[in-house]
């Protein structure tokens, strides 16, 4: 068989934060290094190669960036220093950028300009609607003078419009998501042979274990606890979050000066939201480990509007709690100029979607080693070396 | 030759003065050796070993057993005595087993 | 020790295989050369290795009839156990500031007869040997060793006198105190060598913690008919090992630790030790994990066909990860890329890390020569004079100016003689035309 190389894909990588395929001289010191890698999940240099060689449908087609949460062992003890923890990660930007069917997470990977642009319009389009519509926001606030005296929310937010915008917004993201797994998965499968549905129905386990709590993070070997729990509970923040803001709306907005408990369980996100990012934004502030090295404007964008949202979420809670009207409104609006930006952009065409794509890449991994194992062994394989015991 | 007559006696003493004298440290070293030296000795005494069955019988490492036998065969006190396996069977020089 | 005059024609610095024939080279031209050399014997890496690739003769047989002459050599003198403190640029060539360290035996009193070693009752891990075989704390450096004279380890001496008193020519001498020599040299060959990265450099190979992950010059050793065991056998129990692997490329060619460089010998030699090995061992596996075999020199090539004719493996990975069984075997962990990229963990009875080559000595101000980034002698003209450092009068030879091989060390050798004498020619003629 032979192989078109093509060059333009390492440097369409650089775009994604990944300049350093160039160095690689593929002794494979990474792939050993790694301690998450076993028989035929071999990373990070046989997708190093894929971008040398400029193999797009091999890199549309794999899982591997997907399988590394980026330890940092292999960049360490790279002897080329060509950073494949880092090229890993550009991996799955381009991976992201390539899956997004709309093409705007490829604006936003490779241009700041773009994203921040994007940032603004989603932000200014939600203030639009606080500002412009009469029967919401300060339109619907200026016909009732009596909630500018005393916090009353149904006059300026009522929850059975913003619920009903929730579902939407969320049937739209979750939609966009699903579509753009799709394509993933369509690309998945054309590498390799097939794989039948009923080893993808009995591995359906490895992806609700994985979505909920990613704890293969764990096998890696340096950080891994420290990073991998810090994780599980901002995911926990969020999506009881979640849970609060797409089901309990009802219950959670209070819209006067009253008290609801669920307000606690509001507590517990924010705070594990609040210290959780900061001490990630402090993290990769200070670049110690190798997974905190390289930030480009996405993640920053991720995790600072992260703890945004959970600030202007808790200041609009004491507003309230005060009885500060105003206050009050201009914080529901700004967290919402926040929040909404954040989940519009990186769910579906940003960070965010490896919530979908990594359980994703662990079930078609398992579901494909399942059919592995039911093929006759030795057909594939190539002598292995014998181990003396 | 040179033609002065060494006073070696009063000439050690300070030497030993200059180099800190019988240190904790030099002291630790010579006993490990006689300790090592009495172990692999007392084992051998019941014939040829290796140095795996001379660790075991003296409850002593391998590696240091290794180490302090060579030093004794380099010295004369051992000898090899054929094979066992993939190891080499040593015993005291003089015959003795 | 032989009579020190006040000034000479050459210094050479380093009496290994390069500096021993640049100073035969510069003797044989009619110049008087001061040879000095930091260990107590002359003879630097070649006399502790057991055969020379791609020839296998036996490297002590090249290299003890060049000690010998050295030694013998009218217009050479020899200083060993001496290292350079401050060599400075005079009017009329060079202040040279050695230290002769104390031996605590009287070298011309000394006739090497050994009664000391065996008097004395302390037993120490021999430097030659890599700390694998012992000597006693005073013993005559090794059985090649010039000159014949024993020298004390006061680090070890229990002070009991035994060594002064089984001396049957009274020439151990307690009172000896480190000793400044200055002299005067017209031109400065600098031959000082190499050593190897340390064995803990790399972490994940637990070279220094665990046992039979050895030092490739160590493994050299335990080849040698003269040996610390007199066989090949591993550290942690004496077993004879049936599996060996090398491990390439274990502080070279590696950013990550600083040396970036390839050191050039080492695929030569695991092939060479491999080959002695199976000669020895023919039922013990030996397998080369490396990034590419580089047989640069003449015959290279094919000596590393027959490397892998006579069963060597040779195998394409980088070993990421050692670890120690309980047993203390090791397990290599590898990315087997000929394989399809099979990640495997392979079992081996004894590891050689193929440690990188990184210089000898460094100046630090001792001598007035600048250090390319690599860490070696800075050599301006490279292509034009390999030999020529970057000061005036100063010349370097052998591995000091990079990783070589012995035939090339020796070429070196010659070429930094050649240009040293050519120096001194023209210096001299300078200082007639002046008078």
């Amino acid at each position: 068989m032979s192989v078109r190389v093509d060059p333009s894909v390492q440097a369409e990588l650089t775009h994604y934060g990944g300049d350093t395929a160039v160095k690689c001289f593929n002794c494979g010191n990474c792939t050993a290094a790694c301690a998450l890698t076993d028989q035929d999940a071999v990373f990070p240099r046989r997708y190093i190669r894929y971008i040398q060689l400029g193999l797009r449908e091999k890199m549309l087609g794999s899982l591997d960036p997907w399988l590394c949460y980026y330890c940092g062992d292999c960049s360490d003890t790279c002897p080329r220093e060509a950073q494949p923890g880092k090229l890993m990660m550009a991996g799955r930007r381009w991976l992201i950028s390539m899956y997004d069917w709309t093409g705007i997470s490829r604006l936003m990977y490779r241009s700041p300009r773009w994203e921040a642009s994007f940032i603004a319009i989603v932000a200014l389009a939600v203030l639009a609607l606080f500002t412009l519509p009469s029967d919401f926001g300060y339109g619907l606030l200026a016909a009732h003078p009596e909630a500018r005296e005393s916090v009353n929310l149904a006059y300026f937010a009522p929850k059975d419009v913003v619920h009903r915008w929730d579902n939407v917004l969320g049937l739209v993201l979750g939609a966009l998501l699903l579509s753009n797994a799709g394509r993933m998965v369509y690309r998945v499968s054309r590498q390799g042979p097939p794989v039948p549905l009923s080893c993808y129905l009995s591995e359906l386990g490895v992806m609700i274990v994985q979505g909920l709590t990613q704890i293969r993070w764990r096998g890696c070997a340096t950080g891994a606890r420290k990073h991998w729990l810090r994780h599980f509970f901002l995911v926990t923040s969020y999506v009881s979050m979640f849970a609060l803001v797409m089901i309990f709306l009802h219950w959670f907005q209070v819209e006067d000066t009253g008290f609801h408990w669920t307000a606690y369980i509001g507590y517990y996100a924010t705070a594990v939201l609040l210290v959780t990012t900061g001490w990630i934004i402090i993290d990769r502030l200070r670049k110690r480990e190798q997974i905190h090295k390289e930030s480009d404007l996405t993640d920053w964008a991720f995790v600072g509007l992260l703890f945004l949202t959970g600030l202007s979420g808790i200041l609009l809670h004491i507003a309230r709690l005060l009885d500060m009207p105003m206050t009050t409104y201009a914080l529901y609006t700004a967290h919402l100029m926040i929040d909404v930006p954040l989940l519009v952009l990186q769910v579906p065409f940003g960070k965010w979607s490896h919530i979908l794509y990594r359980p994703l890449a662990l079930y078609l991994l398992a579901a494909r080693r399942r059919a592995e194992s039911r093929r006759p062994a030795g057909v594939i394989e190539g002598s292995p070396l014998p181990v003396r015991s | 030759m040179s033609e002065i007559k060494r006073n070696w006696r009063e000439d050690l003493k300070i030497f030993r003065e200059r180099m800190g004298g019988v240190t904790q440290e030099r002291k630790d070293w010579q006993k490990e050796q006689r300790d090592y030296s009495k172990a692999i000795s007392g084992v051998l005494e019941k014939g040829a070993r290796t140095v795996p069955e001379i660790a075991e019988a003296s409850g002593l490492p391998s590696d240091k057993i290794l180490w302090h036998l060579m030093a004794m065969k380099k010295y004369g006190k051992i000898a090899e005595a054929g094979r066992s396996g993939d190891y080499f069977r040593y015993e005291l020089k003089g015959g003795q087993s | 020790m032989a009579e020190i005059k006040q000034e000479y024609d050459g210094l050479v610095l380093g009496a290994g295989i390069a500096g021993m024939q640049a100073a035969l080279d510069l003797a044989g031209q009619g110049f008087d050369v001061l040879l000095v050399e930091r260990a107590p014997s002359i003879g630097g890496v070649m006399v502790g290795l057991n055969k020379v690739f791609p020839t296998l003769d036996c490297s002590s047989c090249i290299c003890t009839p060049r000690m010998a002459e050295v030694a013998h050599h009218e217009r050479i003198t020899l200083l060993t156990y001496t290292e350079l403190k401050h060599l400075e640029r005079t009017a009329r060539g060079f202040s040279v500031t050695l230290v002769k360290k104390p031996r605590y035996v009287v070298e011309e009193d000394c006739i090497g007869c050994a009664k000391c070693e065996l008097a004395c009752n302390v037993v120490v891990p021999h430097e030659f040997d890599y700390g694998l075989g012992a000597h006693a704390a005073v013993y005559i450096p090794h059985g090649n060793a010039i000159p014949q004279v024993a020298v004390l380890d006061p680090q070890y001496c229990m002070f009991d006198g035994a060594c002064a008193r089984a001396c049957p020519t009274d020439c151990i001498d307690f009172t000896q105190q480190p000793e400044e020599i200055n002299v005067q040299a017209g031109a400065v060959i600098l031959a000082t060598g190499l050593k190897l990265v340390p064995l803990d450099v790399k972490k994940e190979y637990g070279g220094g913690k665990y046992v039979n992950v050895m030092n490739p010059l160590a493994m050299e050793r335990l080849q040698s008919p003269n040996g610390p065991y007199g066989h090949v056998m591993r550290p942690s129990d004496g077993k004879i090992p049936r599996s060996i692997a090398y491990v390439q490329c274990a502080g070279s060619r590696d950013k990550s630790i600083g040396v970036p460089y390839c050191s050039r010998i080492c695929c030569m030699y695991a092939l060479k030790q491999g080959i002695m090995i199976r000669q020895h061992l023919p039922e013990t596996e030996v397998t080369i994990y490396h990034m590419d075999i580089r047989a640069f020199g003449k015959g290279y090539e094919q000596f590393y066909r027959r490397a892998v004719g006579e069963g060597i493996r040779v195998v394409k990975a980088k070993v990421a990860r050692i670890t120690e069984e309980p047993n203390k075997d090791l397990k290599l962990r590898v990315e087997l890329i000929d394989e399809g990229g099979r990640v495997a963990e392979i079992r081996h009875d004894l590891v050689v890390l193929s440690q990188g080559v990184i210089p000898g000595w460094k100046p630090d101000g001792a001598a007035p020569v600048r250090i390319d980034e690599d860490g070696f002698f800075l050599i301006p003209e490279m292509a034009a004079r390999p030999a020529n450092s970057s000061h005036e009068g100063v010349f370097v030879a052998g591995v000091a100016t990079g990783p070589k091989d012995i035939p090339d060390a020796i070429v070196e050798a010659g070429a930094a003689a050649m240009e040293a004498a050519m120096y001194l020619g023209r210096s001299q003629a300078r200082a007639g035309g002046v008078q």
